[in-house]
C-alpha cells in the first residue's frame, strides 16, 4: 500500500495553477520597476502569485494519499457531458459569427439550434414552433436593446 | 440620517412604481423556475437597467432581487423542487401539505410568512444600516483591507467542501483584478500586449458569464421531461385565516426572520443558509419536532420567513461597506459600479437620498411581493410549465447580448464567453466561483488599501498594531480559518468512525 493520486482531478489542478503561477511570474518582469519594494507595482500581483502557489501545494499533497481504492475517474463520454459541450460549441458559434452575419440572422439562427438541440425531437411541428419562437424573441431583444435603450447591436 | 421627502416621494411616483411591479413580478418567475436563482434574474437585468438613471436602476434591482427570493416557494411547494437555494427547508412541510390537499394553505403560509421576513429585516436594515455607516466612516486603509481579508476568507470558509479550494479561487480572483493598467501608478500589467486587457476585466461579463453560462450547463440534463404542475391558488378569505395563524406563531416569525438577517449580514452565506438554520431552530423549539418534515406550517413560517429576511441582511453590510452578503447582492454590488455609485460609508454620508430611495424600493417591493403572490400565483405556477428548451437558450442569448450592451464591444463578449468556460471548468473541480468573482470585485480596493497602509507603516505592517478594529477583523480572520479546518477534521473523523453513514 504505497503512496498514491486519490484525487486526480485536484493533483491536476495542482499542478496546472503552479505551472499558471510560474507563467505569471514570468510576466511580472515585464512591468518591474527596478528595485522590489511593498509600493512596487509587481508587489501585490507577486504576494498573490507566493500564495496561490504555497496553497496549491496543500492541494497537492491532500489529493495524495494511502489509500487501496483511488476515486473512481469521472466518466470522460456521457450523454450529458456531449450535450453541455454542443451548448457551448453551440455558444461560442454564435458569438463568433455575431460580427459577421449580424445580430438577426445569427440569433435566430442559435436560438432554434440551441432549442432543437435541447429538445431533441426534430419534428416538423417543433422546427416551425422553434422557427416562430427565435423570430419573435430576436424581434423583442431588438425592440429592447436596439429601439428602447437605442444600442447599436452587431 | 433624517428621512428625505423628496426622496421618499420619488419612490411613489408611477413609473418608479411601475418599475418596482415589472421587477418583482420578474424577480418572482425567475425565482419559481427551478434552476434559475436571484442571481441570475439581477445578472439578465443589469444591461437592461445600463440606459436608465441611477435611482431607476437601483429602485428596479432592488425589486427583482426581493421578488426573486420569494418566487422559490412555487416551485419548492408544488413540485418538492427549490427554485432556489433559499426555499430548500420550505420544501421539507411544503410538499407534505400539497401532497394532503392543502396545496392553497401551503402557498398562503409561505407568502405571508415571506412578507414578514422583507418586514423584519427591513427594520433591522433601517436601523442598523446608520450606525454601521457612521461606525464605518472611521475605516482607514488598515481596515479596509482587514475588512476584505475577513470577507474573503469568511466565504471561502463556507464553501462548499474546501476551505483550501475558496482560499485558492480568491487569490486567483484577486490577481484576476490586477489585470490592466495599475491605479496607482498606470503601469500595464498582465495586458500580454494587447489593447483588450488594457482597462482590465469589467466586472458584469465575468459576473453574468461565470454565473449564467455554468448555471445553464449544469442544468442541461432531463430537458425533454415535462413538468407536470398542480394548477391551484387560495382565496382571500382562506389567505386572512392563514395570516391569523402566522401571527399565531409569532415567536416563530421573529426568530426566524431574525436569524435569516442575521446569517444575511454574514459574508457569503445568505438566504440559501439561512432557511435551514432557521427551521431547525423552529424543529428544536417546537413542542411538536415529530410533527417537522410531515406538514407542519411552521416548517414553512421558519424557512419562508428567514430567507426573505436575508435579503434585509446581505444588504446591510452592502450599503454600510460595500461588501456583499452574498451573490445575488455581489451582482448588485456590480450593477451599482457600472452605474458609478460606489456603496459604502461614503456613500451614507455623501448622497443619503439614494439610501432612502433604496430602503424605500426595499419596503415598497415587499408590499408589492405580497400583492402579486396574493393575486397571481396563478401565473407564476404556470411559469413553472415554460419549457426548459424554449429557455435556456433565450437566456443565453439574452447573456450574450447583454454583455456586448453594457460597452458595445465585442472583446466582452467574448470574456463572458470565456469566464463562462472557467467557471464550467472551476465548477467541475469543486472551486467555488463566489469567492473568486468577489476577489475580482473588491481587488482592486485591498491593492490600493494595503499600499497606502504599508506607506503608513513605512513599508512594514507596523501600523496594523495601532489599529484595533483592523486587528479585531485579522483576528476573526484567523478564528473562521482554525474553525473550518478544526470543522473538517472532525468531520472527516466522523467519517471514518461511522462509514456508512453520509
Amino acid at each position: 500500500m504505497g503512496i498514491c493520486i486519490r484525487k486526480k482531478a485536484d493533483f491536476g489542478a495542482a499542478l496546472a495553477l503552479w505551472l499558471g503561477m510560474a507563467y505569471l511570474w514570468r510576466e511580472t518582469e515585464k512591468f518591474s520597476s527596478g528595485a522590489f519594494t511593498t509600493n512596487s507595482p509587481q508587489f501585490f500581483p507577486l504576494t498573490l502569485i507566493f500564495l496561490v502557489c504555497v496553497l496549491s501545494l496543500f492541494l497537492l499533497l491532500q489529493s495524495l494519499g494511502r489509500s487501496e481504492a483511488p476515486e473512481r475517474a469521472p466518466r470522460l463520454f456521457s450523454r450529458t457531458l456531449l450535450m453541455q459541450t454542443a451548448v457551448v460549441g453551440l455558444l461560442g458559434t454564435y458569438i463568433g459569427l455575431l460580427p459577421v452575419l449580424g445580430y438577426v440572422p445569427d440569433t435566430i439562427l442559435f436560438l432554434m439550434a440551441g432549442m432543437l438541440l435541447l429538445d431533441g425531437r426534430y419534428t416538423l411541428r417543433r422546427v416551425a414552433l422553434y422557427a416562430a419562437v427565435s423570430t419573435l424573441t430576436t424581434a423583442v431583444l431588438y425592440g429592447v436593446f436596439g429601439v428602447l435603450l437605442h444600442i447599436f447591436l452587431p | 440620517m433624517l428621512p428625505d421627502i423628496g426622496a421618499i416621494s420619488y419612490i411613489f411616483t408611477p413609473w418608479p412604481l411601475f418599475l418596482m411591479l415589472a421587477g418583482v413580478f420578474g424577480g418572482l418567475v425567475i425565482g419559481a423556475l427551478p434552476g434559475l436563482t436571484g442571481t441570475m434574474a439581477v445578472a439578465l437585468l443589469v444591461p437592461i437597467t445600463f440606459g436608465m438613471q441611477v435611482d431607476d436602476s437601483l429602485t428596479l434591482l432592488v425589486a427583482v432581487y426581493i421578488g426573486s427570493i420569494s418566487g422559490g416557494l412555487v416551485s419548492a411547494a408544488l413540485l418538492n423542487i427549490p427554485g432556489t437555494p433559499s426555499s430548500v427547508a420550505t420544501t421539507f412541510d411544503a410538499y407534505p401539505m400539497v401532497r394532503r390537499g392543502e396545496a392553497g394553505k401551503a402557498l398562503a403560509i409561505g407568502v405571508f410568512a415571506s412578507f414578514m421576513g422583507c418586514v423584519i429585516s427591513f427594520a433591522f436594515l433601517v436601523g442598523l444600516a446608520p450606525v454601521l455607516g457612521n461606525f464605518a466612516l472611521r475605516f482607514g486603509p488598515c481596515e479596509y483591507f482587514a475588512l476584505v481579508v475577513f470577507t474573503l476568507t469568511c466565504i471561502a470558509s463556507v464553501s462548499r467542501k474546501s476551505l483550501l479550494k475558496g482560499l485558492i479561487a480568491a487569490l486567483l480572483g484577486l490577481l484576476l483584478s490586477t489585470v490592466g493598467l495599475s491605479e496607482v501608478d498606470g503601469v500595464p500589467r498582465f495586458t500580454f500586449e494587447t489593447g483588450l486587457l488594457q482597462s482590465g476585466f469589467n466586472v458584469m461579463p465575468v459576473l453574468i458569464g461565470m454565473y449564467a453560462i455554468s448555471q445553464i450547463i449544469a442544468e442541461v440534463h432531463g430537458m425533454q421531461d415535462s413538468v407536470h404542475v398542480p394548477m391551484t391558488g387560495f382565496t382571500l378569505r382562506e389567505f386572512w385565516k392563514v395570516v391569523r395563524l402566522c401571527l399565531r406563531s409569532w415567536k416563530n416569525l421573529l426568530r426566524s426572520s431574525i436569524i435569516g438577517t442575521a446569517i444575511g449580514i454574514l459574508p457569503g452565506v445568505g438566504p440559501g443558509l439561512s432557511n435551514i438554520v432557521a427551521y431547525s431552530q423552529a424543529r428544536a423549539a417546537s413542542p411538536n419536532p415529530e410533527s417537522f418534515g410531515e406538514g407542519n406550517p411552521d416548517g414553512i413560517i421558519a424557512s419562508e420567513s428567514a430567507n426573505n429576511a436575508s435579503c434585509g441582511g446581505a444588504m446591510i453590510p452592502l450599503l454600510t461597506l460595500g461588501i456583499p452578503g452574498d451573490t445575488t447582492t455581489m451582482m448588485m454590488l456590480g450593477a451599482f459600479m457600472i452605474h458609478g455609485v460606489q456603496p459604502g460609508p461614503l456613500l451614507m454620508r455623501d448622497s443619503p437620498d439614494l439610501i432612502i430611495q433604496i430602503l424605500a424600493a426595499f419596503l415598497v417591493s415587499s408590499v408589492f411581493m405580497l400583492l402579486l403572490q396574493m393575486r397571481c400565483i396563478r401565473i407564476l405556477i404556470r411559469a413553472l410549465s415554460i419549457p426548459r428548451p424554449i429557455l435556456y437558450p433565450i437566456i443565453l442569448a439574452l447573456c450574450a447580448i447583454g454583455s456586448y450592451a453594457l460597452n458595445s464591444d465585442m472583446s466582452d463578449v467574448w470574456i463572458f464567453f470565456i469566464m463562462g468556460l472557467a467557471g464550467i471548468v472551476l465548477t467541475r473541480l469543486d472551486f467555488p466561483l463566489l469567492p473568486l468573482v468577489l476577489g475580482l470585485i473588491l481587488g482592486k480596493m485591498a491593492e490600493q488599501e494595503l499600499r497606502t497602509s504599508l506607506i503608513m507603516g513605512r513599508g512594514t505592517f507596523a501600523e496594523y498594531l495601532h489599529r484595533p478594529i483592523a486587528l479585531t477583523f485579522l483576528g476573526l480572520t484567523l478564528l473562521s480559518v482554525l474553525y473550518s479546518v478544526w470543522s473538517a477534521h472532525r468531520r472527516k473523523k466522523n467519517a471514518q468512525a461511522s462509514p456508512g453513514e453520509e
